[in-house]
């Protein structure tokens, strides 16, 4: 049930930003000199707690010896992976709204694919966190997958702008 | 209660989506406020504060045009491509030495809109021709150009030649010139020679096909 209503989510997204017509158009914020630019900045701040994600995860399934298994640390891998959320969320928002799926070269055919996979993947994955009872792997194999979408998207867009565009804010 | 744990994560989804949906209703009424100022002013780069228009009349469904225009910016010291599709636009700007930018935008109610990484165009136009001011880097031009028949108009090539990212723009100007640049990764260096009507050209050595961005057949939107 959980991966029917993500696969959904992914195909909706999908089928929304392949039809409808791309605006080109979207909300600056200040302090920026683009909205490229924002979303960059976004979409750094939401991978930069996807590693927060993982390393949290490895600590709490006991990978990571020296740490031992703190109290905090579930309540760090919910807020991270929160906060992650939170912050992808304008930048597809404007993906899908201003740009659209395209497929006019590699990495903007991967973009967009995973983009939506990813949205898909999230929910799949919180949705079995409600569910008791599932085998053990199901849940870091969820994790994974969109662990490694948030960073395909991020290699495909950010990394992207930082080595072609530059470093700017 | 037979539910113990709290659906947090279902809370989170559902949170996300809200985040969503605001963003996009503010987005929908930002690109409105943002066609309307850019009418206003024409060098003024977009900010958040732009103001509400007056005006209350909800825009009209972009026309169905597809249409492509070419020519020269006046005092010809670049040429200007535009590519109109069902509202969406496409535009490059060339001089065939140092400058080149490809800008997207709008086409609505006569009036475009439009802009790259440092360079806006705004303007109208109507069936016969485009004509506005583009500003790229600290320099503009105004322009008036002609709408452009097969094989005059825009055309763009992307391949990957060497681990290198190489997109080549051409405009084909109505007497036969193209005037275009390839930049691969950032650095600019002269197109070679789009032949036509095959469209196919030898960037770097190797082969490559470019498509003509002329709305009609939806290449490159």
């Amino acid at each position: 049930m959980p991966l029917l209503i993500g696969s959904a989510v992914a195909v909706a997204l999908g089928v929304y930003g392949r039809l409808h017509t791309p605006t080109g158009i979207a909300v600056s914020v200040a302090g920026f000199s683009s909205p490229q630019t924002v979303k960059v900045w976004l979409a750094s701040g939401s991978a930069l707690f996807a590693l927060v994600q993982l390393f949290s995860a490895l600590v709490m399934y006991g990978k990571v010896r020296w740490i031992g298994a703190p109290q905090w640390i579930a309540a760090a891998h919910r807020w991270s992976g929160r906060v992650a959320f939170l912050l992808s969320i304008p930048v597809a928002v404007h993906c899908l709204y201003a740009l659209g799926v395209q497929s006019y070269d590699m990495r903007v055919l991967v973009h967009s694919v995973v983009g939506c996979l990813f949205f898909g993947a999230f929910t799949v994955k919180m949705l079995l966190l409600t569910r008791r009872g599932l085998p053990g792997w199901v849940l870091p194999l969820a994790g994974g997958v969109v662990f490694t979408a948030l960073v395909t998207m991020w290699l495909t867009s950010s990394l992207w702008f930082f080595t072609t565009v530059g470093v700017r804010f | 209660m037979v539910e113990r744990k709290p659906s947090g994560p279902v809370i989170t989804l559902l949170v996300g989506l809200a985040t969503a949906i605001v963003l996009f209703v503010l987005g929908t009424n930002a690109a409105t406020d943002e066609l309307n100022s850019r009418k206003a002013s024409a060098t003024v780069a977009p900010t958040t504060s732009a103001p509400a228009p007056p005006a209350t009349t909800t825009p009209a469904p972009p026309a169905k045009i597809r249409v492509a225009y070419a020519g020269r910016v006046d005092g010809g010291a670049a040429s200007i491509a535009i590519a109109l599709r069902d509202g969406a636009a496409i535009a490059y700007l060339c001089d065939g030495r140092r400058i080149e930018e490809w800008m997207i935008g709008t086409a609505a109610d006569g009036k475009l809109s439009l802009s790259g990484d440092g360079a806006v165009l705004t303007g109208s136009y109507d069936k016969d021709s485009a004509s506005g001011t583009v500003t790229a880097g600290n320099k503009n031009w105004t322009l008036d150009i002609p709408v452009a028949r097969k094989p005059t108009g825009l055309y763009r090539s992307t391949a990957d030649i060497r681990n290198a990212r190489v997109v080549t723009g051409w405009i084909v100007l109505a007497d036969g010139e193209q005037v275009g640049l390839s930049n691969t990764d950032g650095k600019l260096a002269p197109a070679p020679r789009l032949r036509l009507p095959s469209g196919s050209a030898t960037v770097n050595g190797s082969r490559v096909t470019a498509d003509a961005i002329d709305g009609a057949s939806g290449a490159g939107f």
